[in-house]
This record gives structure tokens, C-alpha cells and sequence, in this order.
């Protein structure tokens, strides 16, 4: 279920021939041509090639910690951290073929990195039990058409989600919502947690069960649920 | 008819997708170039391709010199590149499940139990079970070992070749009708479980067209060179460069994938999703991999139903590709 993802970083390598010499197995469909030699240029140690690389990925980058990271956290800080982080990985990892994804990986990896070093790894955004960040999504969240109290409706919704998901085994809820919220593959989420994809498969199918099993208790949830889901 | 687990991950979905980007402050800028600026100076590449004979040389001293010891100091990582002629470093530790692509390159691997692997350029393996199990996706791979505990595996295409002990070389695509084709060196392999192949033989064996009894009607004349020339015994002759109408089939294809990326960002999934099928709707398409796992997972957050028939179908075109922890993931779920 991706939000605003490209696709997976897996792209079959006759694309990548028809468009690009055979040298540079590292486009997929949506990247520009510039990617590949973009990537070469990081590879090759290029430091002239900063400005484009931060220019080109600076929105993904930071459209990803937001998402992700606690208000409390610094922002500029996790970006320029992802972005350092980034480049080491495509120095290590050549075989990268979409750029997008893998920084969009890099920096949720980088946040999580982060909130398990202050021992906060529970509380990325979309879970967070603090006030400040509820009012963060509820914020992030309104439309210019919402009113008094279409937003006090929202911000009711999303503290009663939080506390639903506040309750359930968090190593299953950020499987639950990297995938089925976020949208990444669980490859990826194997990636950014430092776990192995059965792991991850195991944790998502079990936090999908814990979420349903969750609302069913909770009717009012479930059926305000429905109504914004319509028919 | 969704589940609730659904409605909120939906609902959660829209919300976070309000979530934008913070605008850009010319201090985090300044700052955050600099320091890409001494990442990138830091992490350089080599700037030339070593020699091939100085590659030849390290990767014979590798293997000669204590081969065995240096597996056992290795604390992570399943196999070891002990010599290549591309961008991969001597000594980069391969993790389990990971893709090797050679590219242009020639690479070799060292795998903990002692496996030599040596792939030739365009070559594509994926390493499993630590190293015991090895599949070929393309290209051509040269395996290397001798008295193995227990067996290893190199699986590609329809072939599953296991062995304790041999010198085999195996290539995706070679052999009869587009089936593997398998060539044994030294030692013995076992072939899908019954077909024991010794050295000196390959497998398949086709018979050439020529020395069939004449059919009735006249085989066409393609046939018969098809035939004779995929013998794997025989070297075949390197692929053609894509031609023009390959070019634009590619190209149409990634207008069509390219809309459905468009139209599913926009929030019209189902629009999206009949763009994907009408790449899907090429046979030979080389984005059907892609886009079936795309579509998988966009009916995943709208039909569970649909998207475990997908699911299902995408195990069985592509069983070891790289959405298959997601489809077997919606294909095992409780209903």
C-alpha cells in the first residue's frame, strides 16, 4: 500500500538496457537519466556532485523523517544524518537500482536508528503518544475546507487510534504501519529494522490481526472507521 | 469487504500522506552539503578498474593461501568476493538473500562452506540458506567444491543441481527449448533429484532436429537451427543488441507503467491498476515482474480478495522474485 513511494527498488535489467548504456544497472522506470550517473558520481567520490544529489533528494528525504520522526527530534539533523548515511550505502551497495526508494529507506532507517539510540523506539510518529505530535498529524492532516469541528472530530480520531496502538506489541505495530501505512516493501522494512524478512512478514501478519482484533473491541472507533473508509 | 486492520491502515494512509516535506532553510543546506561534500570525498571509489592479471594474481593467493582459515575469520556475511574486475571491493561480505549482479564485470565469491563461485559478466545470482543454496537468474555461473558435509544446491530455471563435490558450470537459458544447461567438470551432480550427471556430460541432452525421423509435415527451417544450436555442450553465440522495435515495445511499456504510477499517485488506484494490466497484458513484457507486484499490492489496500489472487499468481510466475515475502504474505493470512 504505497502512499507517495516509487516503486521497489527491484526492476528487471532489460528496462535498464533499452534505456541506459549496459554499464549502469541502476535506473528503474520512474528516475531521471541523470540517476545513474548521479550515483556514479558518488561512487567516484565527486564531491562537486553534493549540490545535486541534496538538491534532487532533499524532498523524499525529508517527506520521510517527517512521517516517521517524532516532532522532538530534530529535523534538519535527521535529514543531514540520512543524507551522510545514504551516501555510504551507495558506496556499498552499487546494485541499488532506484534511487527514491532506497533514500527513502535510508532515512526511515536513520530514524529508527535514532529513536532506538534514546531508547524512544516505539514512538515514531504515526504511534506516538505525545500530545505534541498527535497535534502534529492533526495538524499535518487538515484541509484549508476543514472546520472547528471537522478538526476536533479528526483530532479526537487520531488520539483514540494512538491509544489503540499505544496498547499492542510495538515491534508488530511498526511492521504493521511501515507497510500497510507507509508503504514499504518488507524487504525494506527488514532493512530499516535491522531484522530478517520472516521476521518481518511474521511481525506483519501478526500485527494486522492485533489491529483488527484491537478495533473490533472498540465500536465507536470501528464504526467512525467505516465511515471515513464510506462504502 | 475490507477488515478493520484495512480501513485504518487506509485511513492512517491518507492521513500521512498530507504529511510534506519541511521547506529547506539555506543553514540546513550549507550545513548538510558540506558534510555530503566529506562523505563523498571520504567513501571514493577506486578511480581505475585493477588489471586483470593483478585480479587473477590476488584471487589465486586468496584461495591458495589458507583459504579455509580466512572463511572461518569471516564474522558476518554468507559469502566474500575474493576477486572482481568491478566495483565491488575484494573482501565485501555478501548478507543471505542478496542479489549479485556482475554487470560488466567478472566477480568471484567465496561461500563459508567452501563454495568457489565464479560468475561471468551479465551474471545474476541470489545466495540463500547461507550460502548452501545458490540460484542463477542469468548468465553464467562455475561452481567449485570438494567433499561437502552436506549437499549444495545451484538452482536455475527448471533445474535444481545438487552435489557434495564437483566442478559444474551452469547457464540459465542454454540448454533444450530455453531450459538450464548444466556441464560437469570434475565429480557428479544430482539433477532434479534423479538424473545423476557425471563428468564429462551435460544435461540436457538434445537430440538435433536433423537426426529426428522426417515428420510429416515439413519442420520449418528456424526449427531445426534452433535446435542444433542450443545444444549446451556447445558455446552459444552472445545476444543480439535490442533491436528498434524491441526499443519501442520497452518504451510504450514504460509509458504504461509510468501513467500507473502517475494515475495511483493521484489517488485513482483503479485507473492505475487497469494501466498495469495492460502491461501485464504483453507476455513478454520485461516489467510483468514489476507490475505485478505493484498491482499486488495496490488491490492489496482496497481488495484483499483480489490481491491475494494476484498474489498467487505472482508466486507462481516469479516464485523466487522480489515480492514474494509480500505475496506469501497475503496468500497466508487468515481470511
Amino acid at each position: 500500500m504505497p502512499v507517495d513511494r516509487p516503486p521497489g527498488p527491484q526492476t528487471p535489467q532489460m528496462l535498464v538496457l533499452a534505456t541506459t548504456p549496459p554499464r549502469t544497472p541502476l535506473r528503474i522506470v520512474d528516475d531521471t537519466q541523470d540517476d545513474a550517473s548521479l550515483i556514479e558520481a558518488v561512487a567516484a567520490g565527486n564531491a562537486s556532485r553534493a549540490v545535486v544529489l541534496y538538491d534532487r533528494l532533499r524532498p523524499v528525504v525529508s517527506r520521510t523523517v517527517r512521517r516517521l520522526a517524532p516532532r522532538s527530534l530534530e529535523h534538519d539533523d535527521l535529514v543531514q544524518q540520512a543524507f551522510v548515511e545514504l551516501v555510504v550505502s551507495l558506496r556499498s551497495r552499487p546494485q541499488v537500482r532506484s534511487l527514491d526508494a532506497w533514500a527513502s529507506t535510508i532515512a526511515a532507517r536513520t530514524v529508527f536508528q535514532r529513536l532506538r539510540r534514546a531508547k524512544l523506539e516505539e514512538r515514531f510518529a504515526a504511534v506516538d503518544s505525545s500530545e505534541d505530535d498527535r497535534e502534529a498529524i492533526v495538524e499535518s492532516a487538515r484541509t484549508p475546507e476543514d472546520g472547528p469541528m471537522m478538526t476536533s472530530l479528526r483530532r479526537q480520531a487520531v488520539r483514540q487510534v494512538s491509544a489503540v496502538l499505544a496498547r499492542l506489541n510495538q515491534s508488530r505495530v511498526q511492521v504493521f504501519v511501515l507497510h500497510d501505512v507507509h508503504g514499504f516493501e518488507l524487504k525494506e522494512i527488514a532493512d530499516i529494522l535491522g531484522i530478517t524478512v520472516a521476521n518481518a512478514q511474521s511481525r506483519l501478519v501478526r500485527g494486522r490481526s492485533d489491529v483488527h482484533t484491537a478495533l473490533e473491541a472498540e465500536p465507536e472507533l470501528s464504526a467512525a472507521l467505516r465511515e471515513e473508509a464510506g462504502p | 469487504m475490507s477488515t478493520y486492520d484495512q480501513v485504518l491502515a487506509r485511513a492512517l494512509m491518507q492521513a500521512v500522506a498530507q504529511v510534506q516535506e519541511l521547506p529547506d532553510s539555506p543553514d540546513a543546506r550549507v550545513r548538510t552539503v558540506a558534510a555530503l561534500q566529506a562523505a563523498m570525498k571520504n567513501t571514493a571509489a577506486p578511480a581505475s578498474p585493477r588489471p586483470a592479471w593483478v585480479l587473477a594474481l590476488a584471487a589465486a593467493l586468496t584461495l591458495v593461501v589458507g583459504a579455509g582459515l580466512w572463511f572461518r575469520a569471516q564474522p558476518h556475511g554468507v559469502a566474500w568476493v575474493v576477486a572482481s574486475s568491478g566495483t565491488l571491493e575484494v573482501g565485501h561480505a555478501l548478507a543471505n538473500a542478496e542479489v549479485v549482479n556482475t554487470g560488466q564485470a567478472t566477480m568471484v565469491l567465496g561461500l563459508r562452506r567452501g563454495v568457489k563461485l565464479s560468475l561471468q559478466p551479465e551474471t545474476s545470482v541470489q545466495l540463500f540458506d547461507e550460502g548452501a543454496r545458490v540460484v542463477v537468474r542469468r548468465g553464467e555461473v562455475a561452481a567449485e567444491m570438494t567433499s561437502l558435509e552436506a549437499p549444495f544446491f545451484l538452482e536455475a530455471g527448471d533445474a535444481v543441481v545438487a552435489t557434495r563435490g564437483a566442478r559444474v558450470k551452469v547457464k540459465p537459458g542454454a540448454g533444450c527449448d530455453g531450459r538450464a544447461g548444466v556441464t560437469v567438470a570434475e565429480g557428479s551432480v544430482l539433477i532434479n533429484g534423479s538424473t545423476r550427471v557425471q563428468a564429462g556430460e551435460s544435461w540436457p541432452t538434445c537430440v538435433p532436429a536433423a537426426a529426428l525421423p522426417q515428420p510429416a509435415q515439413q519442420t520449418p527451417p528456424q526449427a531445426v537451427v534452433e535446435s542444433v544450436r542450443l545444444v549446451p555442450t556447445k558455446r552459444t553465440a552472445p545476444p543480439a543488441p535490442p533491436s528498434v522495435k524491441d526499443d519501442d515495445r520497452l518504451a510504450r511499456q514504460n509509458e504504461l507503467y509510468q501513467a500507473a504510477i502517475t494515475l495511483q499517485r493521484s489517488g485513482d488506484v483503479s485507473g492505475a491498476v487497469k494501466k498495469l494490466e495492460a502491461v501485464l497484458a504483453d507476455p513478454r513484457s520485461p516489467l510483468a515482474e514489476t507490475a505485478l507486484a505493484q498491482k499486488m499490492r495496490w488491490l492489496a489496500a482496497t481488495n484483499r480478495e483480489a490481491a491475494r489472487g494476484v498474489a498467487r499468481e505472482y508466486l507462481e510466475r516469479f516464485p523466487m522474485g522480489f515480492g514474494r515475502a509480500d505475496a506469501e504474505t497475503l496468500v497466508l493470512e487468515p481470511r
